[in-house]
């Protein structure tokens, strides 16, 4: 498969009151990428996701999401954001949550094709059967994977999503990176993580944010110098539970 | 009963429960989910300030709360989202400088003054058939308003930051939205009066969301619950004697309370039968 660059970021500098949360980024997303985006809390990461979200403008910098501004190519981009401030009581099915994500333009009405998307994506989640259940009938695993339903049934070309397995159990953990693997052949994933442990074996590209961008590029070979020489992910020491993170050796 | 129909002034009335309910039952269903009561009460007292106006002005009161609730409703809506203005202060300064210049306006406002508690606590017996077409027109330009935008409520209401993310125009909606607010109050006024028009906005939805989750008939069941129980108020203070804006919010709270039992009891019947 041929790859192209869909979103760079060039020399990107981002400060929020005053104070500076990125520095001189520079960074590239390729087609079908599955990256993972780490560091530690308050290093940025969200930061970078609202960037290229055109959500937040940078100080300095360029930053180009397929080919233009960001904010211009809001209907190919799929979200998912970190702790969605959502609503339990609010008065929808778990269908009506999905069709949101369908939304393209002001004023508008959903058709048979975003009814049939919203099916799908509901599909890819394993929720399909629970598509008429109220959204406070849902456990967090669930839910989470409504949210990502909601943020694939827009057929994005680019998913982002912001600590999808945050307050997630190790079993629905483990059925969320099959699906990510599953929808990179459709779409570049990038998720963010905070924890080191949350890089899988088939993640093959990593950056790593803590203000500036300390490594960009394919994961093996890499994770030696990540944690001595950039300081980052310094969980992976301080954890101390042993977390497979290169690839997985045939038995 | 239908001696009571003949007399022009309760028809009116009745005229008057169905188009208010129809404002109150799509904008309250969104000004419950989208948790805006607060503001809206804030939109609704500083509607006196547009009635003081009329007064003062010597025109009718109506014509001049409608530009001046629409206009407090974007001010509100402008200085709470801004980030150095407090939410809540903001909305309870115009809340009470709404209050104070209709107190005012009237005060310097030449000849006989004004029932003032009819605009206070309403009175549905009084209203001109001139403002029934007033509060028809009203209540067609919130029926569009919400046919054309209702996705854009919905997500908004639901969730803010992922609505922005997909490119909905997430500020000029919410403004959108308080207009709304601010023309069911105006239709309200005559009806319950500035003090009590949070209540009818709010407690038909509150008790219909126990019963669905589908907005279509939360908005269809507001409208429903809010005609009785203004209908109901209204002939239980024509009987008894009681102020009717007064009657229909006590009658109305008193549903709540029951429908809370009724949801109870049906759970309970639910887990053991």
């Amino acid at each position: 498969m041929e790859k192209k660059v869909i979103v760079s970021l060039k020399n990107v500098y981002f400060n929020r009151n005053g104070i500076s949360v990125l520095e001189d980024i520079n960074l590239s997303i390729e087609s079908n990428d599955l990256m993972a985006i780490m560091g530690p809390n308050g290093g940025g990461k969200t930061t970078l996701l609202e960037l290229i979200l055109g959500l937040e403008k940078p100080l300095k910098g360029e930053v180009l999401v397929f080919g233009k501004t960001p904010g211009k190519s809001r209907n190919i981009i799929g979200y998912l954001q970190q702790n969605p401030t959502i609503d339990l009581d609010f008065p929808a099915c778990i269908f009506d949550v999905v069709l949101m994500g369908r939304y393209r333009k002001l004023a508008g009405g959903f058709g048979k094709d975003d009814i049939s998307a919203a099916g799908e994506a509901l599909k890819k989640v394993g929720m399909f059967e629970l598509k008429d259940r109220h959204i406070s009938q849902l456990s967090g695993g669930q839910l989470q994977r409504v949210l990502i339903a909601r943020a694939i049934a827009r057929d994005p070309k680019l998913l982002l999503l912001d600590e999808p397995l945050n307050s997630i159990d190790p079993e629905m953990q483990e059925y969320i990176y099959k699906l990510l693997l599953e929808l990179r052949k459709e779409m570049a994933v990038v998720y963010v993580t905070h924890d080191i442990g949350a890089i899988p074996a088939y993640v093959e590209k990593i950056a790593c944010v803590n203000r500036k961008l300390f490594y960009h590029g394919p994961k093996e070979g890499s994770l030696g110098k990540l944690a001595e020489a950039y300081k980052c992910p310094v969980e992976i020491v301080a954890h101390g539970i042993p977390h497979r993170i290169l690839g997985r050796h045939k038995k | 009963m239908t001696d009571l129909l003949s007399y022009e002034f309760i028809r009116n009335a009745l005229i008057a429960a169905v188009l208010v309910n129809i404002a109150c039952g799509i904008v309250g269903t969104y000004v419950v989910i989208k948790r805006i009561v607060f503001i809206s009460g804030g939109i609704s007292h500083a509607a006196f300030g547009g009635i003081g106006l009329g007064y003062y002005a010597g025109i009718d009161p109506v014509m001049t709360a409608i530009p001046f609730t629409l206009f407090s409703a974007m001010a509100m809506g402008i200085l709470s989202k801004k980030a150095k203005i407090n939410e809540d202060a903001a909305i309870g300064i115009f809340w009470a400088a709404g209050m104070a210049l209709g107190i005012l306006f009237l005060n310097l406002a030449p000849g006989y003054a004004p029932d003032l508690f009819s605009y206070l606590f309403g009175n549905i017996l009084t209203v001109p058939v001139y403002e029934l077409y007033i509060m028809g027109a009203l209540d067609l330009i919130i029926i569009i308003t919400v046919a054309i935008f209702h996705r854009e409520f919905s997500s908004i209401s639901f969730d803010e930051e992922f609505s922005l993310a997909i490119g909905i125009p997430v500020r000029m909606i919410y403004l959108v939205m308080l207009g709304m607010v601010a023309l069911s109050v105006v239709v309200m006024i005559r009806v319950v009066g500035v003090i009590l028009i949070i209540a009818l906005l709010t407690i038909p939805a509150t008790i219909c969301r126990q019963f669905t989750f589908k907005i279509r008939n939360l908005i269809a069941c507001s409208i429903a619950t809010g005609i009785v129980f203004t209908i109901g108020g209204l002939i239980i203070s024509y009987f008894a004697d009681l102020a009717p804006g007064a009657t229909i919010i006590l009658l109305l709270t008193a549903a709540l309370g029951i429908s809370y039992f009724v949801k109870k009891i049906k759970i309970i019947l639910w887990k053991y039968m």
